[in-house]
Protein backbone atom coordinates (compact mmCIF):
# COMPACT_ATOMS: atom_id res chain seq x y z
CA UNK A 1 0.00 0.00 0.00
CA UNK A 2 1.37 3.45 -0.88
CA UNK A 3 1.72 6.29 1.61
CA UNK A 4 -1.44 8.15 0.70
CA UNK A 5 -3.55 4.99 0.68
CA UNK A 6 -2.21 4.20 4.15
CA UNK A 7 -3.19 7.66 5.40
CA UNK A 8 -6.68 7.25 3.92
CA UNK A 9 -7.06 3.75 5.38
CA UNK A 10 -6.20 5.05 8.86
CA UNK A 11 -8.47 8.09 8.35
CA UNK A 12 -11.39 5.69 7.74
CA UNK A 13 -10.86 4.69 11.38
CA UNK A 14 -11.12 8.34 12.46
CA UNK A 15 -7.46 9.30 12.96
CA UNK A 16 -5.18 11.54 10.92
CA UNK A 17 -1.59 10.38 10.65
CA UNK A 18 1.38 12.05 9.01
CA UNK A 19 5.04 11.18 8.58
CA UNK A 20 7.09 12.27 11.61
CA UNK A 21 10.84 12.65 12.00
CA UNK A 22 12.01 11.55 15.47
CA UNK A 23 15.36 13.24 14.97
CA UNK A 24 13.98 16.67 13.96
CA UNK A 25 10.85 16.25 16.09
CA UNK A 26 8.83 17.53 13.14
CA UNK A 27 5.86 16.33 11.13
CA UNK A 28 6.54 15.90 7.42
CA UNK A 29 3.43 16.57 5.36
CA UNK A 30 2.12 15.61 2.82
CA UNK A 31 3.33 12.16 3.94
CA UNK A 32 6.77 11.06 2.75
CA UNK A 33 9.23 8.24 3.36
CA UNK A 34 12.11 10.57 4.21
CA UNK A 35 12.40 13.71 6.31
CA UNK A 36 12.51 16.91 4.23
CA UNK A 37 15.00 18.41 6.68
CA UNK A 38 17.50 15.64 7.54
CA UNK A 39 16.68 12.81 5.06
CA UNK A 40 16.12 10.31 7.91
CA UNK A 41 13.50 7.62 7.44
CA UNK A 42 10.24 8.80 8.96
CA UNK A 43 7.35 6.95 10.57
CA UNK A 44 3.64 7.61 10.85
CA UNK A 45 2.47 9.45 13.93
CA UNK A 46 -1.03 10.55 14.90
CA UNK A 47 -1.56 14.28 14.37
CA UNK A 48 -2.85 16.11 17.46
CA UNK A 49 -6.33 17.46 16.91
CA UNK A 50 -5.77 20.96 18.28
CA UNK A 51 -4.86 23.66 15.77
CA UNK A 52 -5.86 27.00 14.31
CA UNK A 53 -7.35 28.46 11.16
CA UNK A 54 -4.88 29.99 8.70
CA UNK A 55 -7.26 30.86 5.85
CA UNK A 56 -10.90 30.52 4.86
CA UNK A 57 -12.68 29.77 1.58
CA UNK A 58 -16.14 29.05 0.22
CA UNK A 59 -17.32 26.41 -2.22
CA UNK A 60 -20.54 26.39 -4.17
CA UNK A 61 -19.50 23.46 -6.35
CA UNK A 62 -22.10 20.69 -6.47
CA UNK A 63 -21.00 17.77 -4.31
CA UNK A 64 -18.35 19.95 -2.62
CA UNK A 65 -20.47 22.73 -1.11
CA UNK A 66 -19.33 24.25 2.13
CA UNK A 67 -17.18 26.68 4.00
CA UNK A 68 -13.66 25.40 4.30
CA UNK A 69 -10.42 26.42 5.93
CA UNK A 70 -6.75 25.68 5.94
CA UNK A 71 -6.11 24.36 9.42
CA UNK A 72 -2.62 24.11 10.92
CA UNK A 73 -1.96 21.26 13.35
CA UNK A 74 1.56 20.81 14.77
CA UNK A 75 2.95 22.49 11.66
CA UNK A 76 0.96 20.43 9.14
CA UNK A 77 -1.56 22.27 7.00
CA UNK A 78 -4.69 20.65 5.66
CA UNK A 79 -8.06 21.75 4.32
CA UNK A 80 -11.26 20.83 6.16
CA UNK A 81 -14.89 21.91 6.46
CA UNK A 82 -15.80 24.55 9.07
CA UNK A 83 -18.85 26.19 10.60
CA UNK A 84 -19.65 29.72 9.38
CA UNK A 85 -18.89 31.87 12.41
CA UNK A 86 -15.29 30.77 12.75
CA UNK A 87 -12.56 33.31 11.97
CA UNK A 88 -9.00 33.19 10.68
CA UNK A 89 -6.67 32.78 13.64
CA UNK A 90 -9.29 31.01 15.76
CA UNK A 91 -8.34 27.85 17.66
CA UNK A 92 -9.97 24.71 16.27
CA UNK A 93 -10.09 20.99 16.75
CA UNK A 94 -10.52 18.22 14.22
CA UNK A 95 -13.90 16.94 15.34
CA UNK A 96 -14.31 14.27 12.71
CA UNK A 97 -11.86 12.57 10.34
CA UNK A 98 -13.27 10.46 7.55
CA UNK A 99 -12.85 9.64 3.86
CA UNK A 100 -15.38 10.72 1.20
CA UNK A 101 -14.98 9.70 -2.45
CA UNK A 102 -11.37 8.78 -1.79
CA UNK A 103 -10.48 12.17 -0.30
CA UNK A 104 -9.71 13.16 3.29
CA UNK A 105 -12.87 14.77 4.67
CA UNK A 106 -12.19 16.52 7.97
CA UNK A 107 -14.59 18.60 10.06
CA UNK A 108 -13.11 21.51 12.02
CA UNK A 109 -14.99 23.00 14.99
CA UNK A 110 -14.16 25.85 17.32
CA UNK A 111 -12.20 24.63 20.34
CA UNK A 112 -14.35 26.86 22.58
CA UNK A 113 -17.57 24.90 21.85
CA UNK B 1 25.03 33.43 -27.17
CA UNK B 2 21.78 35.43 -27.19
CA UNK B 3 18.46 33.69 -27.91
CA UNK B 4 15.64 35.19 -29.94
CA UNK B 5 12.05 34.30 -30.68
CA UNK B 6 11.44 34.94 -34.36
CA UNK B 7 8.20 33.24 -35.33
CA UNK B 8 4.96 32.22 -33.70
CA UNK B 9 1.62 30.64 -34.41
CA UNK B 10 -1.62 30.11 -32.52
CA UNK B 11 -4.70 28.30 -33.79
CA UNK B 12 -8.19 29.18 -32.60
CA UNK B 13 -8.97 27.83 -29.12
CA UNK B 14 -12.05 25.57 -29.13
CA UNK B 15 -14.14 23.15 -27.13
CA UNK B 16 -13.18 19.49 -27.48
CA UNK B 17 -12.85 18.18 -31.04
CA UNK B 18 -12.18 14.68 -32.38
CA UNK B 19 -8.57 15.55 -33.28
CA UNK B 20 -5.75 13.92 -31.31
CA UNK B 21 -3.08 16.00 -29.56
CA UNK B 22 -0.51 15.14 -32.25
CA UNK B 23 -2.92 16.17 -35.02
CA UNK B 24 -3.64 19.47 -33.28
CA UNK B 25 0.08 20.10 -32.70
CA UNK B 26 0.91 19.38 -36.37
CA UNK B 27 -1.57 22.01 -37.55
CA UNK B 28 0.20 24.77 -35.67
CA UNK B 29 3.74 23.62 -36.55
CA UNK B 30 2.96 23.44 -40.28
CA UNK B 31 1.34 26.87 -40.08
CA UNK B 32 4.41 28.33 -38.33
CA UNK B 33 6.83 26.72 -40.81
CA UNK B 34 4.87 28.08 -43.76
CA UNK B 35 5.00 31.63 -42.37
CA UNK B 36 8.64 31.55 -41.23
CA UNK B 37 11.95 31.75 -43.07
CA UNK B 38 13.22 28.72 -41.15
CA UNK B 39 13.90 25.60 -43.21
CA UNK B 40 12.77 22.22 -41.85
CA UNK B 41 16.35 20.92 -41.93
CA UNK B 42 17.41 23.82 -39.70
CA UNK B 43 15.00 22.91 -36.88
CA UNK B 44 17.21 20.83 -34.60
CA UNK B 45 14.96 20.81 -31.52
CA UNK B 46 11.26 20.07 -30.95
CA UNK B 47 9.64 20.39 -27.56
CA UNK B 48 5.97 19.57 -27.08
CA UNK B 49 4.39 21.07 -23.98
CA UNK B 50 1.32 19.13 -22.89
CA UNK B 51 -0.41 17.38 -19.99
CA UNK B 52 -1.48 14.63 -22.38
CA UNK B 53 -0.64 11.04 -21.35
CA UNK B 54 0.19 10.13 -24.98
CA UNK B 55 3.60 8.37 -24.83
CA UNK B 56 6.39 9.44 -27.20
CA UNK B 57 4.31 12.46 -28.16
CA UNK B 58 7.11 14.72 -29.40
CA UNK B 59 8.50 12.05 -31.70
CA UNK B 60 5.04 11.29 -33.07
CA UNK B 61 4.63 14.99 -33.78
CA UNK B 62 8.13 15.14 -35.34
CA UNK B 63 7.20 12.33 -37.71
CA UNK B 64 3.81 13.85 -38.55
CA UNK B 65 5.37 17.15 -39.64
CA UNK B 66 8.52 15.65 -41.17
CA UNK B 67 11.14 16.89 -38.70
CA UNK B 68 14.22 14.94 -37.62
CA UNK B 69 15.52 17.07 -34.76
CA UNK B 70 18.68 16.46 -32.77
CA UNK B 71 16.66 16.72 -29.56
CA UNK B 72 12.97 16.14 -28.92
CA UNK B 73 10.86 15.61 -25.82
CA UNK B 74 7.56 16.34 -24.14
CA UNK B 75 7.48 18.78 -21.23
CA UNK B 76 4.74 18.56 -18.60
CA UNK B 77 4.59 21.00 -15.72
CA UNK B 78 0.82 21.43 -15.29
CA UNK B 79 -0.31 25.00 -16.19
CA UNK B 80 3.35 26.08 -16.19
CA UNK B 81 4.23 23.62 -19.00
CA UNK B 82 4.44 26.11 -21.87
CA UNK B 83 7.07 28.41 -20.43
CA UNK B 84 8.91 25.39 -19.00
CA UNK B 85 9.25 24.23 -22.62
CA UNK B 86 10.52 27.68 -23.61
CA UNK B 87 13.04 27.67 -20.75
CA UNK B 88 14.31 24.26 -21.92
CA UNK B 89 14.54 25.44 -25.55
CA UNK B 90 16.41 28.55 -24.40
CA UNK B 91 18.87 26.40 -22.45
CA UNK B 92 19.47 24.09 -25.43
CA UNK B 93 20.40 27.08 -27.57
CA UNK B 94 22.45 28.83 -24.89
CA UNK B 95 24.44 25.63 -24.37
CA UNK B 96 25.16 25.31 -28.08
CA UNK B 97 23.40 21.95 -28.37
CA UNK B 98 20.72 23.35 -30.71
CA UNK B 99 20.33 26.39 -32.93
CA UNK B 100 16.61 26.39 -33.75
CA UNK B 101 14.06 24.91 -31.36
CA UNK B 102 10.32 24.74 -31.97
CA UNK B 103 8.14 24.70 -28.85
CA UNK B 104 4.55 23.64 -29.36
CA UNK B 105 2.01 23.69 -26.55
CA UNK B 106 -1.05 21.56 -27.08
CA UNK B 107 -3.98 20.46 -24.92
CA UNK B 108 -7.35 18.73 -25.14
CA UNK B 109 -10.25 20.20 -23.17
CA UNK B 110 -10.55 17.11 -20.98
CA UNK B 111 -6.85 17.19 -20.09
CA UNK B 112 -5.64 15.20 -17.07
CA UNK B 113 -3.92 18.46 -16.04
CA UNK B 114 -7.19 20.13 -15.07
CA UNK B 115 -6.87 18.92 -11.47
CA UNK B 116 -3.94 17.91 -9.25
CA UNK B 117 -5.17 14.60 -7.81
CA UNK B 118 -1.92 13.99 -5.92
CA UNK B 119 -2.42 16.72 -3.30
CA UNK B 120 -3.95 14.87 -0.36
CA UNK B 121 -3.85 18.03 1.79
CA UNK B 122 -6.65 19.64 -0.23
CA UNK B 123 -9.18 17.23 1.27
CA UNK B 124 -12.52 17.30 -0.56
CA UNK B 125 -11.89 20.90 -1.73
CA UNK B 126 -9.60 19.75 -4.50
CA UNK B 127 -10.50 21.98 -7.45
CA UNK B 128 -8.24 24.87 -8.53
CA UNK B 129 -11.02 27.35 -7.71
CA UNK B 130 -10.82 26.29 -4.07
CA UNK B 131 -7.26 27.49 -3.54
CA UNK B 132 -8.12 30.60 -5.56
CA UNK B 133 -10.96 31.25 -3.09
CA UNK B 134 -8.45 31.06 -0.21
CA UNK B 135 -6.19 33.64 -1.89
CA UNK B 136 -9.16 35.92 -2.64
CA UNK B 137 -10.64 35.81 0.87
CA UNK B 138 -7.25 36.54 2.36
CA UNK B 139 -6.70 39.48 -0.01
CA UNK B 140 -10.16 40.88 0.73
CA UNK B 141 -9.63 40.66 4.47
CA UNK B 142 -6.05 41.96 4.61
CA UNK B 143 -5.91 44.49 1.80
CA UNK B 144 -9.53 45.57 1.30
CA UNK B 145 -9.84 44.19 -2.23
CA UNK B 146 -13.50 43.91 -3.25
CA UNK B 147 -15.68 42.03 -5.72
CA UNK B 148 -15.76 45.14 -7.90
CA UNK B 149 -11.97 44.94 -8.28
CA UNK B 150 -12.20 41.33 -9.46
CA UNK B 151 -15.02 42.14 -11.87
CA UNK B 152 -12.96 44.97 -13.43
CA UNK B 153 -10.13 42.51 -14.19
CA UNK B 154 -12.54 40.05 -15.76
CA UNK B 155 -14.26 42.80 -17.77
CA UNK B 156 -10.92 44.14 -19.09
CA UNK B 157 -9.67 40.72 -20.14
CA UNK B 158 -12.94 39.66 -21.75
CA UNK B 159 -13.01 42.97 -23.69
CA UNK B 160 -9.43 42.41 -24.81
CA UNK B 161 -10.43 38.93 -26.01
CA UNK B 162 -13.00 40.56 -28.29
CA UNK B 163 -10.02 41.73 -30.36
CA UNK B 164 -8.34 38.30 -30.46
CA UNK B 165 -9.89 35.96 -33.04
CA UNK B 166 -8.11 32.94 -31.44
CA UNK B 167 -9.79 33.54 -28.07
CA UNK B 168 -12.64 31.23 -27.13
CA UNK B 169 -14.68 34.29 -26.02
CA UNK B 170 -13.75 36.36 -29.12
CA UNK B 171 -17.36 36.91 -30.12
CA UNK B 172 -18.93 36.92 -26.63
CA UNK B 173 -19.46 40.25 -24.91
CA UNK B 174 -20.12 40.68 -21.21
CA UNK B 175 -21.18 43.71 -19.20
CA UNK B 176 -19.89 44.68 -15.77
CA UNK B 177 -23.24 43.79 -14.22
CA UNK B 178 -23.28 40.37 -15.92
CA UNK B 179 -19.84 39.65 -14.50
CA UNK B 180 -20.47 40.88 -10.96
CA UNK B 181 -23.92 39.28 -10.92
CA UNK B 182 -22.83 35.89 -12.28
CA UNK B 183 -23.31 32.69 -10.32
CA UNK B 184 -20.96 32.23 -7.37
CA UNK B 185 -18.52 29.35 -7.80
CA UNK B 186 -16.30 29.72 -4.73
CA UNK B 187 -16.92 33.04 -3.02
CA UNK B 188 -15.91 35.69 -3.74
CA UNK B 189 -15.14 34.15 -7.14
CA UNK B 190 -17.98 34.06 -9.63
CA UNK B 191 -18.30 32.35 -13.00
CA UNK B 192 -16.37 34.95 -15.03
CA UNK B 193 -13.62 35.22 -12.42
CA UNK B 194 -12.63 31.68 -13.46
CA UNK B 195 -10.91 30.62 -16.67
CA UNK B 196 -12.45 28.05 -18.97
CA UNK B 197 -10.37 24.94 -19.74
CA UNK B 198 -10.37 24.39 -23.51
CA UNK B 199 -8.60 22.79 -26.45
CA UNK B 200 -5.80 24.73 -28.09
CA UNK B 201 -2.38 24.85 -29.67
CA UNK B 202 0.30 27.49 -29.91
CA UNK B 203 3.92 27.41 -31.16
CA UNK B 204 7.07 29.51 -31.00
CA UNK B 205 10.45 29.26 -32.70
CA UNK B 206 13.57 30.08 -30.69
CA UNK B 207 16.83 30.59 -32.57
CA UNK B 208 20.47 31.32 -31.81
CA UNK B 209 21.98 34.77 -32.37
CA UNK B 210 23.85 33.70 -35.54
CA UNK B 211 20.73 32.18 -37.08
CA UNK B 212 18.61 35.20 -36.10
CA UNK B 213 20.12 37.41 -38.84
CA UNK B 214 17.88 35.85 -41.48
CA UNK B 215 14.74 36.97 -39.62
CA UNK B 216 13.32 40.47 -39.83
CA UNK B 217 12.22 41.09 -36.25
CA UNK B 218 13.95 38.85 -33.72
CA UNK B 219 12.64 39.42 -30.20
CA UNK B 220 15.29 38.74 -27.57
CA UNK B 221 14.84 36.77 -24.38
CA UNK B 222 16.68 39.04 -21.92
CA UNK B 223 15.48 37.40 -18.72
CA UNK B 224 14.04 33.95 -18.00
CA UNK B 225 13.62 32.30 -14.63
CA UNK B 226 11.52 29.74 -12.82
CA UNK B 227 10.86 28.96 -9.16
CA UNK B 228 9.39 25.72 -7.81
CA UNK B 229 8.18 25.60 -4.21
CA UNK B 230 6.65 22.12 -4.09
CA UNK B 231 3.29 20.76 -5.19
CA UNK B 232 0.88 20.78 -2.29
CA UNK B 233 -1.33 23.49 -0.88
CA UNK B 234 0.31 22.66 2.46
CA UNK B 235 3.65 24.08 1.31
CA UNK B 236 2.36 27.55 0.40
CA UNK B 237 -0.47 28.26 2.83
CA UNK B 238 1.71 29.67 5.60
CA UNK B 239 1.35 32.96 3.72
CA UNK B 240 -1.39 33.64 1.16
CA UNK B 241 -0.61 37.37 0.85
CA UNK B 242 1.39 36.66 -2.26
CA UNK B 243 2.93 33.95 -4.40
CA UNK B 244 6.52 33.25 -3.41
CA UNK B 245 7.45 31.44 -6.65
CA UNK B 246 6.38 34.52 -8.63
CA UNK B 247 8.39 36.88 -6.45
CA UNK B 248 11.54 34.73 -6.73
CA UNK B 249 11.25 34.13 -10.50
CA UNK B 250 10.48 37.80 -11.24
CA UNK B 251 13.38 39.07 -9.15
CA UNK B 252 15.82 36.78 -10.94
CA UNK B 253 14.45 37.57 -14.42
CA UNK B 254 14.72 41.33 -13.78
CA UNK B 255 18.28 40.82 -12.49
CA UNK B 256 19.27 38.94 -15.66
CA UNK B 257 17.69 41.61 -17.84
CA UNK B 258 19.11 44.48 -15.76
CA UNK B 259 15.62 45.99 -15.79
CA UNK B 260 13.02 46.99 -13.20
CA UNK B 261 9.22 46.50 -13.23
CA UNK B 262 8.61 50.09 -14.39
CA UNK B 263 10.55 49.30 -17.60
CA UNK B 264 7.84 46.85 -18.71
CA UNK B 265 5.52 48.18 -21.44
CA UNK B 266 3.24 45.16 -21.73
CA UNK B 267 2.66 42.01 -19.68
CA UNK B 268 0.78 38.74 -20.07
CA UNK B 269 -0.27 37.56 -16.61
CA UNK B 270 -1.55 34.17 -15.49
CA UNK B 271 -5.16 35.14 -14.67
CA UNK B 272 -6.51 31.61 -14.24
CA UNK B 273 -8.67 33.43 -11.67
CA UNK B 274 -9.17 37.21 -11.56
CA UNK B 275 -7.63 37.48 -8.08
CA UNK B 276 -4.38 35.99 -9.41
CA UNK B 277 -3.89 38.91 -11.78
CA UNK B 278 -4.18 41.33 -8.85
CA UNK B 279 -1.67 39.29 -6.82
CA UNK B 280 0.67 39.03 -9.84
CA UNK B 281 0.76 42.84 -10.20
CA UNK B 282 2.04 42.99 -6.63
CA UNK B 283 4.48 40.07 -6.70
CA UNK B 284 6.08 41.09 -10.01
CA UNK B 285 6.48 44.57 -8.55
CA UNK B 286 4.26 46.78 -10.73
CA UNK B 287 2.60 48.01 -7.49
CA UNK B 288 3.21 47.56 -3.76
CA UNK B 289 1.75 44.62 -1.84
CA UNK B 290 -1.97 45.18 -1.33
CA UNK B 291 -2.27 47.77 -4.11
CA UNK B 292 -3.09 45.38 -6.98
CA UNK B 293 -6.60 46.81 -7.18
CA UNK B 294 -5.14 50.24 -8.08
CA UNK B 295 -3.36 48.99 -11.21
CA UNK B 296 -6.21 49.94 -13.53
CA UNK B 297 -5.41 53.60 -12.84
CA UNK B 298 -1.91 53.20 -14.28
CA UNK B 299 -1.21 53.71 -18.00
CA UNK B 300 1.59 51.15 -18.12
CA UNK B 301 2.14 48.30 -18.44
CA UNK B 302 -0.66 47.14 -20.68
CA UNK B 303 -1.94 43.86 -19.28
CA UNK B 304 -3.38 40.75 -20.89
CA UNK B 305 -4.09 42.39 -24.25
CA UNK B 306 -4.45 38.84 -25.63
CA UNK B 307 -7.49 38.44 -23.38
CA UNK B 308 -5.72 36.53 -20.63
CA UNK B 309 -6.74 33.04 -19.60
CA UNK B 310 -10.14 34.51 -18.64
CA UNK B 311 -10.89 35.71 -22.16
CA UNK B 312 -8.90 33.25 -24.28
CA UNK B 313 -9.69 30.03 -22.42
CA UNK B 314 -6.98 27.87 -20.86
CA UNK B 315 -5.57 25.01 -22.97
CA UNK B 316 -3.13 24.15 -20.19
CA UNK B 317 0.05 23.18 -22.05
CA UNK B 318 -0.54 25.84 -24.72
CA UNK B 319 -1.25 28.80 -22.44
CA UNK B 320 2.34 29.80 -21.63
CA UNK B 321 3.25 29.58 -25.33
CA UNK B 322 0.35 31.77 -26.43
CA UNK B 323 1.13 34.30 -23.67
CA UNK B 324 4.69 34.48 -25.02
CA UNK B 325 3.43 34.75 -28.62
CA UNK B 326 1.31 37.74 -27.68
CA UNK B 327 4.31 39.62 -26.28
CA UNK B 328 6.38 38.66 -29.36
CA UNK B 329 3.65 39.94 -31.73
CA UNK B 330 3.22 43.15 -29.72
CA UNK B 331 6.97 43.86 -29.76
CA UNK B 332 7.10 43.04 -33.49
CA UNK B 333 4.20 45.41 -34.12
CA UNK B 334 2.14 42.57 -35.57
CA UNK B 335 -0.65 42.34 -32.99
CA UNK B 336 -3.31 43.72 -35.33
CA UNK B 337 -6.20 45.48 -33.65
CA UNK B 338 -4.73 44.64 -30.23
CA UNK B 339 -1.47 46.44 -31.01
CA UNK B 340 -0.30 48.87 -28.32
CA UNK B 341 1.90 51.89 -29.06
CA UNK B 342 5.63 52.03 -28.26
CA UNK B 343 6.03 48.51 -26.89
CA UNK B 344 9.73 47.71 -26.48
CA UNK B 345 9.88 45.45 -23.44
CA UNK B 346 7.36 42.79 -22.42
CA UNK B 347 6.91 40.24 -19.65
CA UNK B 348 5.28 36.81 -19.44
CA UNK B 349 4.01 35.38 -16.14
CA UNK B 350 2.96 31.72 -16.22
CA UNK B 351 2.31 29.56 -13.16
CA UNK B 352 0.83 26.32 -11.85
CA UNK B 353 -0.95 24.59 -8.98
CA UNK B 354 -1.87 27.24 -6.41
CA UNK B 355 1.23 29.21 -7.34
CA UNK B 356 3.64 26.47 -6.26
CA UNK B 357 5.63 27.19 -9.45
CA UNK B 358 6.07 30.24 -11.68
CA UNK B 359 8.05 31.12 -14.80
CA UNK B 360 8.84 34.73 -15.76
CA UNK B 361 10.17 35.66 -19.21
CA UNK B 362 11.28 39.17 -20.16
CA UNK B 363 11.44 39.95 -23.88
CA UNK B 364 12.96 42.92 -25.64
CA UNK B 365 12.91 44.26 -29.20
ZN1 LIG C 1 14.46 15.01 10.17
Amino acid sequence: MNLFDSVLEIAKGGELVSSYCEKCEKYVWPPKYYCNYCNSKVLFKIVKREGRILAKGYSNIPGKKGIFAVGEFNGIRIIGTIKDKMMVGESIIMQEIRVTNGRLDIIFVSSST
Amino acid sequence: MKVAITSSDTQKFTKNTNYTVSEIASRSIVSLLSKSKIQKAEVDGLIVSSNSFEPYLSNIVSEMVGLKPKFSTKVENLCNSGTSGILLAYSLIRSGICKAVLVTGVEKQDSPGNKLIWDISRGIYDMPVHWASLYANNHFQKFGTREKDLALISLKNHRNANKNPNAIFFDKTFTFSQIIGAVEVAAPLRKFDCCYPCEGVSSVLLVSEDLSVKFEQPIWIVGISQSNQGASIATITDNLDGILSTRIAAKEAFRQADLVPSDIDIAELHDAFSILEIIAYEDIGFVSKGDGKKMYKKHRPFTNKRGGLLGCGHPIGATGIDQTNEIVLQLQGLAGQRQVANANIGLVHNMAAAGTSTTIIILQK
